[in-house]
């Protein structure tokens, strides 16, 4: 206790500074903030923007997969180049631009300060540069598209030579802006990610051991210390690939002693711990929501914590099963195959703690709850289908098909896309002091998970016959325009405008009950985390009095209690109350 | 701290000065002597251990937290992971029906060459 | 913003959050630096010919530049020890020759730059070059921005403001030495 409550320059806390709060210009409120709310907010809003023009590509060139070479509705005639150029951002801006700063930067700013029980991050200024810099790195990523040249149009992955010389892929500057603007998101993230650990670490309420803080908050740690550890090969290979295009280096061609696979190396050595980095996060939502609607401990904590230590520590042995096809060494293929069929193991421990909370619970059907449990559904069909790829032999009849693709969107739109709706229900009374529209929200939930299968289950048997993956047109391959394929290929196309069409659903929801939902209360879900202990929205310092800790969150039905829940920070029955720290 | 002990601690700085600024001459001389493999033994041997002492006497990791130095050796680890998974591939000329010839043989094409660059911007004078 | 910011002053993981940050930074500056050192290694030991153009780097140069940025890290260890007696402009005074060092350093590696590219040692005759190239200046940068910080804290030092930076810039400034051991030897000494 003693230790806690004094600072770094042996001065005892003061009080929280959130009754100096007077109202300030909208610019200084909204876009100068160092509140880690505000800061949340603007990484919600960019992302969420940015996962409208990431759809709005993935339905262009999904029509034009279905129906090639005719105009698509809204869009036009589709060329090569430009096919090109959205499937590249497609990837992009989905997994940089909506995965990243949605589940790690909104999320982890929003939800650690409050969860740990502090007043903001520990380094406000450096939170709000980080924001900046990630806007800098948007508006890099989206002035590309529209150089002479076009955007980048060399998948997502950039591998060399393609990405490396502009007479390959024919965007001089788009290319060169396409890297500058991922590696600006990574120094970003860095900032972002070590305010989120110095916060989690240092800045935890009196009384938190590590067992008591909330597995959303141990996610996203553990996802930022992997992404700490895995980025900066990435950062140099960057720098070395924007010499390669713009300084006449050759680091990634053969032809004067470099490696074009050494690009792969360096780009999967993250790539691959990325999954993990915002799968993590997801997964810590869903360990808050399940025990809170199912309204029953957590099963195993101590379980899940290990299972995902385990799994950030294996994903940094697998990222070669990207590259079974590239010439890579076989018996270093045989290593690659066996830690990532290895990795199942933790993954698979941490869907039995999810299924062993739900059992014989009593389950509410909240529409947080039904987003959380579609994401332990459809997760598992995507985690089940990578033992396929991630076997080398069977990898190399799969590799570059549909098949992968399915597979690839199995895992990452329960992360990305069911994730954050899972985050972004739950805490939305929270964030903005108003409930979501219940029947709205389930509309939405259900048209959007329907039409997600029919987007990806076909894909998986066209996949299987042999799609290839880069076609820009089937019409110029006879042999894949059989019908059954084209029957799979429209299912898939008209999926994914129905689903692009339900956001429309989600977007009214989230603007209208901002100003007109039913008010929310500071605790509508019983919950125990110390984010509901406070107002809802919680003011600038966000706890009136500071809270000290005493017991594990997820204390729910404990047989001692009249009411089903225990929050963090209720002093223990016939302790009495303890001075709490900063009052006076 | 009293002045004492501050012109003590002062002291011992300027000692660990004295032996890094010393240690990189042992390498140069050992390069400049012509060792061959020794020297890159010696300059190995140099670099471990003014980063050693660096790390100690300067940066005082040994006064923080025990997790500070784990951490950064997992950084080190992974880096070491990062070579030995990788240089297989890097470092092998010929694999699974394919051969980097240009590597073998890379006197003759140690050139750029670039079909689109206007003539005379890639450098073509030997030296 | 106004007000003190509670959870800055707390230190639940038992050291202060600027410190914890500090190695924070270097922890993942490691990977960075790593991650172009390694593949240099591999194409290196791959490529014995890269030898002759290691052998055009100045070796000479190097050793000076390497004795420079060693005695500017001690200045910044003075700094600290002056910043724990409570001394602020002395600690000021031993921040800013640190940071004088540094940028000499920067000058000196801008000249061996251009006599480099004034050879033709530009990076596209090779890729030895390449690799050199982008370490080092990888590295200027982080000395350039290192140098910046240390002025900017030697600024508020001077008015006995957050004495307790001192000590961290001071960490950083270390460890930028640290990697400029592993790119001197090698880069210049190993052959």
């Amino acid at each position: 206790m003693a230790l806690h409550s004094i600072t770094a320059h042996g001065m005892p806390e003061l009080q929280g500074h959130h009754d100096v709060h007077h109202e300030e210009h909208w610019f200084l409120k909204y876009c100068w903030s160092t509140d880690h709310k505000m800061i949340a907010k603007q990484y919600l809003v960019t992302g969420l923007l940015m996962a409208l023009i990431g759809g709005f590509f993935a339905y262009v060139f999904r029509w034009q997969l279905a129906f090639p070479n005719q105009p698509v509705p809204f869009f036009g005639v589709v060329t090569p180049a430009s096919y090109n150029m959205m499937i590249t951002q497609h990837g992009t801006i989905m997994i940089f631009y909506v995965a990243m700063p949605v589940l790690l930067a909104a999320f982890g700013n929003y939800l650690i300060p409050l969860m740990v029980g502090a007043d903001d991050m520990v380094f406000p200024r450096l939170n709000r540069a980080s924001y900046q810099v990630f806007l800098i790195s948007s508006v890099i990523l989206i002035w590309s598209f529209f150089v002479p040249g076009g955007g980048f149009g060399g998948a997502w992955t950039a591998y060399p030579p393609l990405s490396a010389g502009s007479q390959y892929n024919l965007t001089p500057s788009g290319s060169t802006l396409w890297v500058v603007a991922v590696a600006v998101e990574f120094v970003a993230f860095l900032m972002g990610g070590i305010n989120f650990i110095v916060t989690a670490m240092n800045a935890r309420a009196p009384g938190m051991k590590f067992v008591d803080v909330p597995l959303a908050v141990w996610m996203i740690v553990i996802a930022s210390v992997m992404f700490m550890m895995s980025v900066g090969p990435l950062i140099a290979g960057s720098v070395m690939l924007v010499m390669d295009q713009n300084f006449g280096t050759h680091f990634f061609d053969p032809r004067t002693g470099g490696d074009p696979v050494l690009w792969q190396h360096l780009f999967w050595f993250f790539g691959h711990p990325e999954v993990y980095v915002v799968l993590l996060p997801a997964l810590g939502f869903l360990a808050e929501i399940l025990p809170v609607f199912s309204r029953k401990k957590l099963f195993g904590y101590r379980t899940l914590l290990y299972s995902s230590i385990g799994t950030a520590c294996l994903s940094f042995f697998v990222w070669a099963h990207h590259q079974f096809i590239s010439g890579i060494d076989p018996r270093m293929a045989n290593v690659f195959a066996a830690t990532t069929v290895l990795i199942s193991i933790p993954i698979a421990e941490i869907m039995f703690v999810f299924i062993a909370t739900l059992y014989r619970s009593s389950i509410q059907f909240t529409v947080p709850m039904l987003w959380a449990l579609s994401f332990v559904a459809e997760f598992l069909v995507g985690g089940v289908t990578g033992i396929f790829l991630g076997a080398s032999g069977a990898d190399i009849h799969f590799h570059d098909t549909y098949f992968v693709l399915a597979h690839f969107h199995y895992t990452f739109f329960p992360i990305a896309i069911i994730g954050s709706f899972a985050g972004l229900t739950y805490w939305f009374p929270k964030m903005f002091g108003r409930h979501l529209n219940e029947g709205l929200g389930r509309v939405h939930f259900w048209i959007t998970i329907i039409s997600f299968n029919f987007i990806w289950m076909p894909l998986f048997f066209t996949g299987i016959m042999g799609d290839h993956r880069r076609i820009y047109s089937f019409a110029n391959f006879p042999d894949l325009m059989t019908p059954d394929r084209i029957l799979l290929r429209e299912i898939s196309s008209v999926a994914t405008a129905v689903m692009g069409i339900a956001q429309v659903l989600f977007f009214a929801n989230f603007f209208w009950s901002m100003y007109k939902g039913r008010k929310a209360e500071d605790n509508p879900y019983n919950a125990n985390t110390l984010e509901w202990r406070c107002p809802s929205p919680p003011p600038h310092g966000n706890f009136a009095v500071m809270p000290t800790v005493y017991r594990s969150p997820y204390e729910y039905n404990h047989p001692d209690r009249e009411v089903d829940f225990w929050p963090q920070d209720e002093p223990p029955a016939g302790q009495g109350e303890l001075r709490p720290e900063g009052a006076h | 701290m009293s002045t004492e002990a501050a012109t003590r601690e002062e002291r011992k700085y300027w000692r660990i000065w004295a032996i890094l600024i010393s240690l990189p001459l042992l390498s140069l001389a050992a390069q400049q002597t012509g060792m061959g493999w020794l020297a890159i033994l010696v300059s190995v041997v140099v670099m471990l251990t003014s980063t050693w002492f660096a790390v100690t006497t300067w940066m005082h990791v040994h006064l923080e937290p025990r997790f500070v130095p784990y951490l950064c050796l997992l950084g080190i680890a992974a880096m070491f992971l990062l070579f030995f998974m990788v240089a297989p591939d890097v470092m092998s000329h010929e694999g699974n029906n394919w051969q980097n010839r240009s590597a073998d043989t890379p006197a003759h094409i140690e050139r750029p060459v670039d079909p689109l660059a206007p003539p005379g911007a890639a450098a073509e004078t030997h030296h | 913003m106004s007000g003190q910011i509670i959870a800055t002053g707390r230190s639940a993981a038992g050291m202060p959050t600027g410190k914890l940050a500090v190695w924070m930074v270097i922890a993942s500056e490691i990977p960075i630096f790593g991650g172009i050192l390694a593949p240099y290694l591999m194409h290196r030991i791959g490529h014995p010919d890269w030898g002759q153009m290691a052998a055009s780097l100045n070796v000479w140069i190097g050793t000076f530049n390497t004795g420079l940025l060693v005695t500017s890290s001690l200045f910044a260890m003075l700094a600290h020890a002056a910043a724990e007696r409570g001394d602020g402009p002395l600690a000021a005074a031993r921040l800013r020759l640190a940071a004088y060092g540094g940028l000499v350093f920067l000058c000196i590696k801008a000249y061996e730059w251009y006599a480099k590219i004034s050879h033709d040692h530009v990076p596209q005759t090779g890729t030895f070059y390449g690799y050199y190239f982008s370490a080092t200046g990888l590295h200027g940068i982080h000395i350039l921005a290192g140098v910046a910080i240390l002025l900017a804290i030697a600024a508020q030092a001077e008015k006995g403001k957050n004495l307790q930076r001192v000590e961290l810039i001071g960490i950083y400034w270390h460890f930028v030495d640290v990697v400029w051991f592993f790119l001197f030897h090698i880069f210049y000494i190993i052959r």
